[in-house]
């Protein structure tokens, strides 16, 4: 918060970045706060996105460099997309990979459909999910992915909070497919996605 | 809470730089949680409140909140049981129903 033009002229609404992102309002205030849109505030408060920002992100640049170390992924670097309507752990995968793996280009899509749309249009290397999402699970967004090889050459890997005994409910779905728990996130992400880097075709 | 630094150790890798960027982060957002969980009990989202205790659940673990953690739990819990009340109302509704007399 507090880059972009600063000019309202030049910038737009989180509605009206919305509109023309396609996404929820929310979703673009969730990509504000981490960054990944610049934006600032009008004196009354009012957040304003900065319309180059909207422009870069439609034609499919990241924008905004990410907080902490300002790592930059490398030209041709590889690709995550994240599909988790939690903005703490869309922040802690953020900041763990640009620690850990800064040469990874990581998406974010809070809610299903977006996140469906830049795995069709992005086509990332991995595919990181959470089970439990607004609207559609992911665990049903695996097995149909899963189902339909021809949709995707991107790996999968689900992250998630749920316990043993909760998992048991998604368990036809995501039989045989890498599960990293959030518990141990810190630990066990890195080397999960390297595993899944090594196994692409 | 729990010692700052089992919490780096056990749950950030022994990354005592992740943890504080990720706490200071995580500050931020519970500001925006605490508005919308206010906002969800006002109009009754009970659905919106399962979805925030459940990220706050492994959030508050993560950081070495137990006992924030154990209150996120049991939220989500009474949360999904509002919105699923399985067999209960329809048994209490034969029971309230056996109390009205036949037209």
């Amino acid at each position: 918060m507090g880059t972009g033009s600063g000019n309202e002229a030049d910038d737009l609404t989180s509605a009206q970045a919305a509109r023309l992102l396609g996404l929820a309002v929310r979703s673009v205030q969730q990509m504000a706060d981490r960054g990944e849109l610049e934006s600032w505030k009008t004196s009354g408060g009012h957040r304003r996105i900065a319309r180059q920002a909207v422009q870069r992100w439609r034609e499919g640049a990241r924008t905004a460099p990410a907080t902490g170390s300002g790592a930059r992924p490398e030209p041709g670097g590889r690709r995550v997309l994240l599909i988790d309507d939690s903005v703490h752990y869309q922040t802690l995968i953020s900041m763990l990979l640009r620690r850990r793996m800064p040469d990874i280009e990581l998406r974010v899509a809070p809610e299903p459909v977006a996140g469906l749309v830049t795995l069709g249009s992005w086509q990332p290397d991995v595919l990181l999910i959470d089970i439990l999402l607004p609207g559609l699970d992911g665990a049903s967004i695996v097995a149909a992915l899963r189902a339909n090889p021809g949709l995707t050459a991107s790996r999968l890997i689900v992250v998630t909070s749920l316990d043993t005994v909760r998992r048991e409910a998604y368990a036809d779905g995501l039989d045989g497919v890498t599960l990293v728990p959030k518990a141990t996130l810190a630990i066990s992400l890195p080397a999960a996605l390297e595993r899944a880097f090594a196994e692409r075709p | 809470m729990r010692d700052r630094q089992a919490v780096i150790a056990e749950n950030f890798d022994g990354d005592g730089e992740l943890y504080e960027d990720y706490l200071n982060a995580c500050r931020a957002q519970f500001a925006r949680d605490a508005a919308a969980g206010d906002a969800a009990c006002q109009r009754a989202d009970h659905r919106s409140l399962q979805r925030l205790a459940h990220s706050l659940k492994g959030v508050l673990a993560l950081l070495g909140d137990e006992d924030g953690a154990a209150d996120a739990a049991t939220l989500e819990t009474t949360a999904a049981a509002l919105m699923n009340p399985g067999d209960v109302w329809p048994r209490l509704r034969a029971r309230l129903l056996a109390h009205v007399p036949a037209a």
